[in-house]
């Protein structure tokens, strides 16, 4: 089966959308547009009448970051007001002990029983983790458990990443300097089950939200 | 009850773990002893999603296949290889005519690991089985892989099975 993603022209490059169920990871740089990405995918689940589960860690407060993203046309508050999409903070569990939070987050989803399910950003977890692969592998084990797709973001250094090996999608958010300016790009570099592009493509974001467009390189 | 009609193949598009959940919880209102067998992940999970929902799990009696090719009823849950067996108990083996419905969660992932007709010939000994004793089998589906397994019963919606 296949979970469309919500971000226009990705679906065509991975074979009609994300393998359902699935873990995938996207990363990039900060302003790479994972919230975005993520964000957007639930609220396309959402309108298709699919719950959507949406876990931040230690990042910017989510109703921070509200005012900024309700400026997208595909932002919808009626989503979060009908609890078509729920919102959890966990960021001031982190310092419990790691199957503490994990507990919570399965709590959270066995009442929410999201279709869709989002952990913006995974890496900052790391330095507060006793054993962050051991923790990556329960989280694993928990969401393959539950059967949802499942969005994990991540800023990436160079280099593989623990994150990297867990995922069954790889999606790549690319910010590139070409001469004065910085263009936007996306790979996809892993998508398992799938015949996918390898190829840098260009994106965008705008009030529409994000979007691949045509040309790759 | 004939065999013809015995087995159904519960779709939706939700995630499989809520797909059962939803199925048990309305069996268990019908008052009914389900045998669900896990073919994926341990049953302590599903046992979980319940005992959050305030779901009763007396007359649930779990079966976990894991690497297990086969089940035969009746199962004897002392040495028995593979098999796990939890949950509800009425005596040392699971024996059919003490259950209204069987529930297999999932027959998709064993389409992944086991050759089609090896599925079907699974199946078939439970319906024959299930039968014999007027137990309705219940497998929830997502998709239509499977064509061959899928057509050895009727595939309903999860919504219809709610009514």
């Amino acid at each position: 089966m296949r979970l469309k993603s919500g971000i226009s022209g990705l679906d065509e490059l991975i074979e009609g959308g994300f393998p359902d169920p699935s873990i995938v990871l996207i990363y990039g740089p900060p302003g790479a547009g994972k919230s975005i990405f993520s964000l957007q995918f639930l609220m396309f689940g959402a309108k298709e009448g699919e719950h959507g589960l949406y876990i931040t860690t230690l990042s910017e407060k989510f109703n921070w970051m509200l005012p900024f993203m309700s400026k997208f046309r595909f932002f919808e508050r009626e989503h979060f007001e009908n609890g078509m999409i729920t919102y959890m903070d966990v960021g001031s569990e982190v310092k419990d002990e790691d199957a503490e939070l994990l507990s919570k987050m399965k709590e959270m989803i066995v009442k929410v029983m999201p279709s869709r399910i989002v952990i913006d950003p995974i890496n900052p977890l790391k330095a507060y983790m006793s054993n962050y692969r051991e923790f990556l592998f329960d989280l694993v084990d928990m969401l393959k458990n539950w059967g949802g797709t499942a969005i994990i973001t991540s800023e990436i250094g160079n280099g593989y990443e623990d994150e990297m090996y867990m995922a069954d999608g790889i999606v790549e958010l690319i910010m590139k300097h070409e001469g004065d300016v910085i263009r936007r790009y996306v790979r996809v570099l892993k998508m398992r089950g799938t015949n996918h592009s390898l190829s840098l493509h260009p994106l965008s974001i705008d009030e529409r939200g994000m979007a691949v467009l045509k040309a790759n390189y | 009850m004939t065999e013809a009609n015995v087995l159904k193949f519960v779709k939706s598009n939700k995630p499989m773990a809520e797909i059962s959940f939803l199925l048990i919880k309305r069996l268990v209102m019908r008052d009914g002893s389900i045998i669900f067998i896990s073919v994926e992940k341990p049953h302590r999970y599903m046992s979980y999603i319940l005992a959050m929902h305030r779901v009763p799990q007396r007359k649930i009696t779990y079966v976990d296949l894991g690497g297990a090719l086969t089940v035969k009823f009746p199962i004897t849950f002392l040495n028995h290889g593979n098999v796990r067996i939890g949950g509800f108990l009425k005596r040392d083996v699971i024996v059919l005519k003490d259950y209204s419905f069987i529930i297999i969660d999932n027959v998709e992932h064993l389409c992944h690991i086991w050759r089609e007709e090896t599925v079907s010939e699974w199946i078939k000994d439970i319906k024959e089985a299930a039968a014999k004793y007027n137990v309705l089998v219940f497998a929830p589906v997502r998709s239509d892989k499977c064509k061959n397994v899928l057509s050895l019963g009727e595939i309903v919606s999860i919504e219809e099975v709610m009514k």
